[in-house]
């Protein structure tokens, strides 16, 4: 008796305003199916198919993932990181320390015969002076922060440099506008962020596969949804890499259904 | 605002008209002739003024256009329809396997019929039976005069009548096309417990109407402007298919005579 499903959603579709949704009741997957061959047929949308009812939009949906700047779309940028382990616990951190990190004193310069169409070494620079980084990483680490910079750019490699940001920064983003004005880093080479509430950082933003764009994160764990959040469970998309497109697929789809919802929502709760 | 604004005029029968007619006049705001809209509650208010010069053009359904028609002494002019305007029908859906096949079949039948002034879904199906041979006499109606002064636009009439099919208060529905299709979209065989038991002729429905007193070059450019939307292009396609389209074509006026006829032959008046 789909007759009268399709009256409802005639009936109750034909009432919304181009953008509204409505809950139309289905008795199982059958009546799923039907909806969203007649959504696609009359250019509408389904939104979510809950256990009893399927949410319908009156019209249809631009895809919020098009929107996206084609650089912030999942994929454009992947995250490969080889460890996540640290043997500091910085308090402003999203990496956690690991008791079997080693602690190399002095690293090599990068090979100058590294690539560097695509690679760009990106450099934490929390501060725009040694009073905070020398505090956290040890007497000296800031300086060695700047100097590795500066061999970096020396050698040709297009470097960023990102900032970490607490609530109590004050003036500090500012000074560091004028450090990296120093340093020569142009617009797309700077970062600046707030702390987020992961791994070893106490306080600070929090953040969800609802809240984040994501930058598709490879780590010897699995697939995370975030860089920021390499090591939160709930942040974790797969154990597998492979296949590596249809992991960014899911995670592109996951993403529109999260966008989809949220624009939904904003337009539900007008406050005026 | 320019004095060469085209003012046209459009009965609000659900929210869509507004983006429908806001669409509209974005696309002729950078052409030689730029719209401006005014929304109406009923078609009868529409046409008053239309012939009294408040607007130019009026988005007419065929029982206003032909009430514009008998009050202008000739000066309506018809400038252009939908697609789907051209080749509008008259259907009537009872229970499949109902075992009927023709308006004959209807004699001693209950037959659910939609608003007053519905010109597909009660002038129309009452001039098909009586030239049957039926009168109303010969059948028990079960009518829906809701909505009356949008003319069927809403296609609540329709709706009440086929679910009155189903649930056993009419032995049949006589129904526009369009109501028939949106509940189809999907396929027929979704909707495989109702079928069709009859359908009309084709005819026309609604129409661009205006009069004489706007100038020929005007409404040559307009026509010309508005047949020019296009399904490809994405921000005309969702105008489109708000209103019911694929794409505008020049009036046909042939299309209207069984209406007329039906109009006279039912003593309907100019005004209700």
């Amino acid at each position: 008796m789909s007759a009268r499903l399709l009256l409802r959603l005639v009936d109750d579709v034909g009432l919304l305003h181009h953008g509204g949704t409505t809950m139309v009741a289905v008795d199982g997957p059958d009546d799923v199916d039907i909806v969203a061959r007649w959504c696609e047929a009359t250019g509408n949308a389904v939104v979510a198919v809950h256990a009893d009812a399927v949410e319908v939009h009156r019209g249809r949906i631009a895809d919020p993932i098009a929107a996206l700047a084609p650089e912030r779309r999942p994929g454009y940028r992947l995250w490969i990181y080889t460890n996540f382990h640290c043997n500091l616990a910085c308090d402003y951190c999203c990496v956690q320390s690991s008791p079997g990190a080693g602690l190399t004193p002095r690293r090599p310069h990068p090979a100058p015969a590294s690539p560097r169409a695509g690679l760009t070494p990106q450099i934490s620079l929390d501060s725009p002076d040694a009073k905070l980084p020398d505090h956290h990483r040890g007497e000296g680490s800031f300086a060695r922060a700047r100097a590795g910079i500066t061999t970096a750019m020396e050698l040709g490699f297009h470097v960023r440099v990102a900032a970490t940001l607490g609530d109590d920064a004050g003036d500090t983003e500012s000074r560091l506008v004028d450090l990296f004005d120093e340093l020569g880093l142009e617009d797309d080479q700077r970062v600046v962020r707030r702390v987020a509430k992961q791994g070893s950082a106490n306080a600070g933003l929090t953040v969800s596969r609802a809240s984040l764009v994501p930058e598709v994160c490879l780590t010897a764990d699995g697939v995370f949804w975030h860089p920021v959040a390499a090591i939160d469970p709930a942040m974790k998309v797969t154990e597998s890499w492979s296949p590596l497109g249809d992991v960014i697929t899911a995670i592109s789809d996951e993403c529109r259904a999260y966008r989809i919802r949220g624009d939904i929502l904003a337009g539900t709760f007008p406050c005026a | 605002m320019a004095d060469s604004t085209v003012l046209v005029g459009a009965v609000a029968y659900t929210a869509n008209v507004v983006p429908i007619w806001e669409g509209i006049k974005d696309y002729f705001a950078d052409t030689g002739t730029p719209i401006d809209f005014v929304l109406y509650s009923n078609y009868e208010r529409q046409v008053d003024e239309l012939l009294a010069g408040h607007i130019d053009i009026a988005w007419n359904t065929n029982v206003a256009w032909i009430r514009t028609l008998r009050q202008s002494d000739g000066r309506a002019r018809a400038l252009a329809t939908r697609d789907t305007d051209q080749v509008f029908k008259t259907l009537v859906i009872g229970l499949s396997g109902s075992g009927m096949t023709g308006l004959g079949d209807l004699k001693g039948r209950r037959v659910a019929l939609g608003s007053r002034d519905s010109g597909q879904a009660r002038i129309l199906p009452m001039h098909f039976l009586s030239r049957a041979g039926l009168s109303a006499a010969d059948m028990d109606l079960v009518i829906f005069d809701s909505d009356v002064g949008k003319h069927g636009d809403t296609g609540r009439s329709d709706l009440d009548a086929l679910r009155a099919v189903l649930d056993d208060e009419a032995d049949v529905a006589a129904v526009g096309v369009n109501t028939w299709e949106a509940l189809t979209a999907a396929g027929d065989e979704t909707v495989s417990d109702l079928e069709v038991v009859w359908e009309s002729e084709v005819y026309n429905h609604c129409n661009f109407s205006t009069l004489d007193t706007l100038e020929p070059e005007v409404t040559e450019a307009w026509v010309t402007t508005l047949l020019a939307m296009d399904w490809e292009n994405p921000e005309h396609r969702r105008i489109l298919e708000l209103e019911g389209l694929r794409e505008w074509e020049r009036a046909e006026l042939e299309g209207y005579q069984s209406l007329i006829a039906a109009m006279e032959e039912q003593g309907i008046a100019d005004r209700w």
